[in-house]
């Protein structure tokens, strides 16, 4: 109401708290994830000695899966890693989902685009690399 | 190589708690850390300040945004110019000259430690004129500041320049992979006129989102080197915890002192990259 008779806009005009909420714990399970994987390899790395790869370390989705099965020292960190480098998407994925379930569109559309030019990235890295 | 290890963590922590202070990823203290003391390549040096960003977001942003200190409406929005500007700058990179660029950076930076200097002694942004595409936007917020023992209702002016820098803030993450989360903490400080542990806080939950536009394309061309980032992720993910419980103690003045030293070292030393040392 004090927005509508032109106050400051001192006041939150809309409520949040669930948006913040639902933000703020992916990623905090993404970072807890990450941090667990990335130590469980960082400890494999130690006892092993070597990473299992030789001198060389892997760096597409296949190879990781790959060694994963195995146990390989690198590749336990390096799905860690993928874990941390994706939880942004994450992120942006579920403020899309806010937006759209609470029909902001406005805002729908704002985030849909920054998911989009993530997507497009990460789409271009790959062909790139 | 559990020396390495163990001392890499340990310099991932710092540089995880000053980048949650500070808003910025923790490369500008990473990437010299590795090179100079620990003889890492210049690429894995790279990657592992990449995954220091996304870590340093992650986990100071997680508190942040749940102290609702970070603004994810203004975040949202402003990271439209920013991975917009990191994917047009990855493209860009080897076409434009990047010792231009450094020295552009260094006057941006320059011209902003002048501001910070004279606001050192501001707690909170006064007589702030709101933007009314603030207002269209949403970006106008409140937080509760644990130090005044008070609610701090803000509003946010120059959204236009402040995207604007936003974008020049991707570009540059972009193209030389550095400056990201200091010319958004600029941006929002400087131009939008907004409270220093909001400007912080939510350039802390920016970073990640800008740093993932070029991190897939780092891991594929293998600069994130496993034994490397791992214990830069473990590291910084540990101090980007502590990072926000140290913010809630201190004040903005104090946060602004603390700024304005990063703020000079690095204009100092792109400046020297700009002009071919």
């Amino acid at each position: 109401l004090d927005a509508e008779r032109g106050e400051p806009a001192q006041v939150p005009e809309r409520d949040d708290s669930v948006l913040d909420e639902a933000i703020s714990k992916s990623l905090r399970v993404g970072g807890i994830a990450s941090i667990a994987i990335v130590a469980a390899g960082l400890v494999l790395l130690i006892l092993a000695g070597h990473g299992g790869y030789g001198g060389a370390y892997p760096h597409d989705f296949a190879t990781v899966a790959a060694g994963l099965r195995l146990f390989k020292p690198f590749a336990v960190i390096d799905a860690g890693l993928i874990i941390l480098l994706f939880t942004p998407y994450l992120v942006v994925a579920v403020a899309v989902w806010f937006f759209g379930r609470h029909g902001d569109r406005l805002y729908l559309a704002v985030s849909s685009f920054v998911l989009f030019v993530l997507c497009l990235s990460a789409a271009l890295g790959h062909v790139g690399g | 190589m559990i020396d390495f290890t163990l001392l890499v963590m340990g310099s991932s922590v710092v540089a995880g708690v000053l980048g949650a202070l500070l808003g910025l990823g923790g490369g500008t203290f990473i990437v010299p850390a590795l090179t100079l003391f620990f003889n890492v390549p210049i690429h894995a040096a790279a990657g592992a300040s990449i995954v220091s960003v996304i870590a340093t977001s992650t986990g100071a942003a997680s508190a942040y945004v749940h102290d609702r200190v970070s603004n994810v409406r203004l975040g949202v929005f402003l990271t439209v110019a920013t991975t917009t500007g990191a994917l047009i700058g990855a493209f860009l990179v080897g076409v434009v000259s990047t010792r231009f660029l450094y020295v552009i950076f260094a006057l941006l930076l320059g011209y902003s430690a002048v501001a910070i200097f004279q606001k050192r002694g501001v707690e909170l942004p006064e007589g702030v004129r709101p933007d009314p595409l603030a207002r269209r936007f949403g970006l106008n917020g409140a937080y509760y500041d644990k130090v005044l023992a008070r609610r701090v209702d803000y509003s946010a002016s120059g959204v236009v320049p402040g995207f604007a820098i936003m974008f020049v803030a991707g570009l540059t993450s972009g193209l030389l992979g550095i400056g990201s989360g200091l010319l958004k903490v600029l941006g929002m400080d400087v131009a939008m006129k907004l409270p220093m542990k909001v400007s912080t806080a939510t350039s802390n939950f920016m970073i990640g989102i800008t740093a993932a536009t070029t991190a897939a394309a780092y891991f594929f061309r293998g600069y994130i080197q496993p034994g490397v980032a791992a214990p830069v992720a473990i590291g910084v993910l540990v101090g980007s915890v502590l990072g926000p419980q140290i913010m809630s103690r201190v004040r903005n003045t104090t946060l602004r002192k603390i700024f304005l030293p990063v703020v000079l070292y690095v204009a100092a030393d792109m400046l020297l990259k700009g002009l071919g040392r």
